[in-house]
């Protein structure tokens, strides 16, 4: 098996309902559309390991329900996340109003420091409702990056990852993003060949001493 | 012949002049001349001398005999006497010699008839040839008379055009046997062999008759090439055949074979063509996918199966499949064809047609071989547990199908497919292994991830409505359209069972990979299943007014409590239980994974909100997550086989000391409600699962559905204990009891102030637990469980408290059952449970206190497990206080000091 990596990062999905995140999430990982897709419940999980700056790197992708019933259940997936795709549909004026709440929730919740990548998905379709004028306006006020793309034919699907996860390297480089931080959804990899080990010690510091006690 | 003629002639005329002469002289002396003759006629003798006596000279020609008798007779003679024995004499002798030439004529008569008719012959001969030659003369004097030189020569020339006209029709018959080898082309072309070979026959049989011709001979070698070229193509269109089956053609090449007297060996050379077909098709489909990256062309078959790009794998071995598919089709059409009473089989004899079906059905086991020995290698050639769990089943899928094509092409459902099945049960253990290893990571993430809030759903939520799940509503309808298909893989109509296509997904597959064939039912179910906001609001609205009530959690309202985990958990189950269907050879490692997902969940659930104490008040429930924690989470040392979890870890979101929302009940109510309902999901499956399972694993089965899942209802006791235990200010309560004087003199009409204190906590719990309630619908029987552990944890205040009392009159006795009857009383306020627990200890113990001495001791040897030592002095002291004998009081003591010691 090769699931060797040099950094597991965790990215979150977010935005209103039915602007295609698991969509987005399905072609990146399966590289085809989810024609049959239905509202997500509560949080779907997916992970891929990709090539970044000569690097490889997991990501671990937390897709949450867009809807707003399931704000309780998702609201602890923001935490420790390293990056954030935040996806609006141009189609949909609504979905485009709604990114400033969603990006206060991201910014409040998760880490100061989390890297977010603005989304404008559906770009396969005619009727646009938000120009890409205005969406790269509201990317460069919120210090965003930016891109339009489509999970139905794949535009710009795997760069949205990959731009992401290449910022959060490069901030890496620059120091600006210390990995190990408690919180930083970023981790090294393992070593050794097997991964198990270090996907899961990261927790280990801020667990509570009574979860190990053994039941004997 | 002149002198007999003379003779004759002399004789005649003798004759005649004796017969003028002697009638007269017979008639003189008639009698005695007679008697003469007769007297000499038979003397033979007498006639030789007669005869002798003759003169010779009688008988030259030249001499006139009577002249010269004339002559003889004397000169003046004229005895008559001698003159008369004179005539006597020589009319003997006449006589003798008439006689003689009597005699003689009549000898030779028979040769003189002969020599006659000779005569007569040559005769007419003669007038023929007179005939003939006077014709000839004539024809002669004709033709010199009406004929020229040139119109001879005309007729010479008019002989030798009749002789030319003969030979241009023989050259032309060449010229026609010569083209015929072009037609006979021709019908080779168009596939009319039975055609080409009679007209080669024919054309043969002809130039046997102008085989003195040398341009025929090199017809005859070029006809000998024709029908080594029929053949060539016969066996061409044969190997056709395989790959694509035509009625019209093989039944032209059948009838060519058996006019060739070669059916026999051509369906020996059958199976030779089918093998080849279906290795060089094959290969040639696997190459089309390999040939991508730098592959050598004469690279083997199992080193090319390595080179198809992992993301064409299954294109490439739909591919593949299709044309097995395609040449096992052409064979069963080729058997059909044979069985069928048709036309070319009327032609066949009997042993013909009986050794042609044999050959044929032979030849199924052995095709079916070619194919195996064709796909295992592929199979084998790549890891595939880097698939997709969907990707992956289409790969089983693919071959558990050509298992059933096998088994109908066959005509059997007992055919060796280990060729086929050990590869992919060996992927499907790698497969398996690092799906689940991925899976249990995943769940390990989850748990850490998870807030234990409530997942809003529907009330008519049900895990069959996932996704994951609705394999198992088609199962029946697959089942039913694979029955359908088992009769038609190779009809004339049916496509590559291999093929996936949208259209037709569900005819296609056992398992709906394309999840949108009725994307819009599925869309209405899950719109259905999920609360929508409005439903919402009202909720919270109506539970605001009513905030001191504690809202139960009502089935036909509220949706059942889970979790994003659990619902993770149930994917996670469902897609297993594909997994089981498609994996049959592994499906109980499936089955103990699966366990083992849920084993987690629960370990998990207890690690995070269970009290420590399980052991003493749940050895059962001690004993299995001992077990779990053994056999699946990851320790100091890592199980070399086997999985490690690691042990999980609860978000550190998660406040489990803060009184004020009792410790995290709605957090730990979720958690215990989520996994006794995935527990009781385990219902749905059950009969599944028998199904799957093999017989000698059901054991395990049962053990699971009997022993561990049971058991999740009874982790609640453990869960909530932890709440009840810690739920009110027990030693604030105490601490007031133990400021009680029980020394009284009067009976006390008022309980206590620690009662109210108690009722004061109980009703703060109880506010507490309505605030939970609004988030969570409680269970009526979580909320009574709750209720119950924390009046049992009061009970035990009520024993401590009283326990703690040394001296007690009968007054302070009563005053005791004044505090508890109110406490009792106030208790139905919060909860209707009978009996109430801990209620009959308590009183119990109260009474205690009014019994003698002996019945004191009875008391304490049965009553001594539910309450402490100290408890016990206590009663012994309060009691004998009464009696005041120290000797009783201490004998007592010792009593339960041996107890305890026992215990």
């Amino acid at each position: 098996m090769s699931e060797h990596y040099d950094f597991l990062f965790k990215f979150l999905i977010i935005g209103s309902a039915g602007v295609g995140k698991s969509c987005i999430l399905h072609h990146f990982i399966e590289n085809k559309f989810k024609s049959d897709s239905s509202h997500t419940i509560g949080v779907e999980f997916g992970s891929k390991i990709v090539q970044v700056r000569g690097k490889r790197a997991k990501l671990q992708i937390w897709d949450t329900a867009g809807q707003e019933r399931f704000r309780s259940v998702t609201r602890s997936y923001y935490r420790g996340a390293a990056g954030a795709l935040l996806v609006y549909d141009i189609t949909s004026r609504d979905s485009f109003n709604a990114l400033t709440d969603w990006l206060t929730d991201a910014r409040t919740l998760a880490s100061p420091n989390i890297v977010i990548i603005l989304v404008g998905n559906k770009k396969d379709l005619e009727d646009r409702e938000v120009t890409f004028m205005e969406a790269s306006k509201f990317a460069q006020e919120n210090d965003l990056i930016f891109l339009e793309g489509s999970a139905l034919t794949g535009e710009h699907i795997e760069d949205t990852f990959l731009q992401c996860a290449s910022s959060i390297l490069s901030k890496i480089e620059s120091s600006e993003l210390d990995p190990d931080k408690m919180g930083s959804g970023i981790q090294y990899g393992a070593e050794s060949a097997s991964s198990r080990g270090t996907s899961i010690q990261r927790r280990n510091n801020t667990s509570r001493s009574d979860t190990n006690c053994p039941c004997s | 012949m002149d002198k007999i003629r003379s003779l004759i002639h002399t004789h005649q005329q003798r004759s005649i002049d004796s017969i003028e002469d002697e009638p007269i002289l017979l008639d003189e002396k008639n009698i005695s001349t007679k008697k003469d003759w007769e007297d000499h006629k038979d003397d033979p003798e007498e006639r030789e001398q007669v005869m002798k006596g003759i003169d010779k000279i009688l008988f030259t020609g030249d001499i006139d005999p009577s002249f010269k008798l004339l002559q003889e007779l004397p000169e003046n003679e004229t005895d008559l006497i001698a003159l008369e024995e004179k005539r006597r004499q020589m009319r003997l002798q006449h006589y003798f010699v008439g006689r003689k030439l009597t005699d003689e004529l009549l000898n030779k008569k028979e040769e003189f008839n002969t020599e006659l008719d000779r005569v007569i012959e040559l005769e007419q001969d003669l007038q023929k040839t007179f005939a003939v030659t006077v014709d000839i003369r004539f024809s002669v004097k004709q033709a010199k008379l009406g004929l020229t030189d040139g119109a001879i020569t005309l007729l010479g020339y008019y002989s030798q055009r009749q002789r030319l006209i003969a030979l241009l029709n023989t050259l032309k018959t060449i010229k026609i046997l010569h083209k015929t080898d072009e037609r006979l082309r021709e019908l080779i072309d168009k596939e009319d062999f039975p055609g080409a070979i009679q007209l080669c026959r024919d054309c043969q049989h002809a130039a046997v008759t102008y085989r003195q011709y040398t341009c025929i001979q090199d017809l005859n070698s070029k006809l000998k090439d024709t029908a080594v070229l029929i053949e060539e193509k016969l066996d061409e269109v044969l190997s056709v055949m395989c790959i694509n089956f035509d009625h019209d053609r093989y039944s032209k090449i059948t009838t060519a074979y058996l006019l060739l007297g070669k059916l026999q060996s051509a369906m020996d050379q059958l199976h030779m063509h089918f093998t080849s077909a279906i290795h060089s098709r094959t290969y040639e489909t696997v190459y089309r996918y390999a040939s991508n990256t730098s592959v050598d062309q004469k690279i083997q078959y199992e080193d090319l199966c390595r080179f198809v790009p992992p993301e064409l794998y299954i294109e490439c071995l739909s591919n593949v499949l299709t044309t097995l598919w395609g040449i096992m089709t052409s064979y069963q059409k080729m058997l059909s064809y044979h069985y069928s009473n048709n036309s070319c089989d009327e032609k066949l004899s009997q042993f013909d047609k009986n050794y042609v079906q044999q050959k044929l059905q032979l030849g199924l086991a052995r095709i079916w071989q070619d194919v195996q020995n064709k796909v295992n290698p592929y199979l084998t050639s790549q890891d595939l547990s880097q698939f997709q769990f969907d990707d992956f089943i289409k790969v089983l899928d693919l071959v558990n199908r050509l298992i059933q094509v096998g088994q109908e092409f066959c005509g059997t459902p007992n055919i060796p497919c280990d060729l086929l099945r050990e590869p992919l049960r060996a992927q499907s253990v790698q497969y398996f292994r690092r799906y689940h290893t991925s899976r249990t990571e995943e769940l390990y993430m989850f748990l850490n991830m998870e807030l234990w809030e409530l997942l809003p759903v529907k009330p008519t939520f049900t895990t069959l409505q996932l996704n994951e799940f609705r394999f198992m509503a088609t199962k029946n309808n697959a089942k039913k359209k694979l029955n359908e298909i088992d009769k038609s893989y190779f009809s004339e109509k049916t496509s590559s069972p291999f093929i996936f296509s949208d259209e037709n997904v569900m005819e296609e597959s056992f398992f709906d990979f394309q999840e949108d064939s009725d994307s819009d039912v599925n869309e209405e179910l899950k719109k259905d299943f999920v609360e929508d906001g409005t439903n919402e609001n009202d909720k919270g609205n109506k539970r605001k007014k009513m905030t001191s009530k504690v809202t139960f959690h009502n089935s036909s309202r509220d949706g059942p409590i889970l979790t994003n985990t659990t619902l993770n958990v149930l994917r996670y189950i469902g897609k297993y239980m594909l997994m089981m269907d498609s994996l049959k050879p592994i499906a109980f490692d499936v089955l103990l994974s699966m366990s083992q997902l849920f084993e987690y969940y629960m370990y998990a659930v207890y690690m995070f909100f269970g009290s420590t104490n399980v052991e003493s008040s749940n050895p059962r429930l001690a004993q299995l997550l001992l077990k779990i924690q053994s056999s699946i989470i990851l320790g100091d040392e890592p199980r070399p086989s086997g999985i490690n979890i690691p042990p999980p870890q609860v978000s550190d979101l998660i406040n489990l000391h803060d009184a004020q929302n009792l410790f995290g009940l709605k957090e730990r109510l979720i958690a215990t409600e989520s996994l006794v309902f995935l527990a009781s999901q385990f219902d749905l499956w059950k009969e599944y699962l028998d199904n799957q399972i093999p017989g000698d694993k059901l054991n395990f089965l049962n053990q699971f559905y009997n022993q561990t899942l049971p058991l999740s209802k009874e982790l609640r006791e453990a869960v909530y204990s932890g709440v009840a235990a810690k739920a009110m200010s027990y030693g604030a309560v105490l601490q007031l009891m133990g400021n009680v004087k029980w020394e009284i003199k009067e009976l006390m009409s008022e309980p206590n102030s620690y009662v109210y204190v108690m009722l004061q906590e109980m009703e703060a719990m109880q506010q507490k637990i309505s605030v939970v309630s609004t988030f969570v619908p409680i269970p009526v029987e979580v909320y009574q469980m709750i209720w119950s552990l924390s009046i049992n944890e009061l009970c035990q205040v009520f024993l401590e408290g009283f326990g703690s009392a040394r001296k007690c009159t009968h007054e302070g006795r009563a005053w005791m059952q004044l505090d508890f009857q109110q406490f009792i009383v106030q208790v139905d306020k919060f909860i209707t449970i009978k009996p109430i627990p801990g209620k009959d200890v308590v009183e119990n113990f109260i009474k205690a206190y009014y019994l003698t001495e002996a019945d004191l001791e009875q008391w304490l040897r049965e009553n001594y497990m539910s309450y402490t030592s100290k408890q016990l002095n206590s009663v012994i002291n309060c009691t004998t206080g009464q009696f005041s004998k120290m000797m009783q009081r201490s004998r007592l003591s010792g009593i339960v000091d041996e107890l305890m010691r026992k215990s």
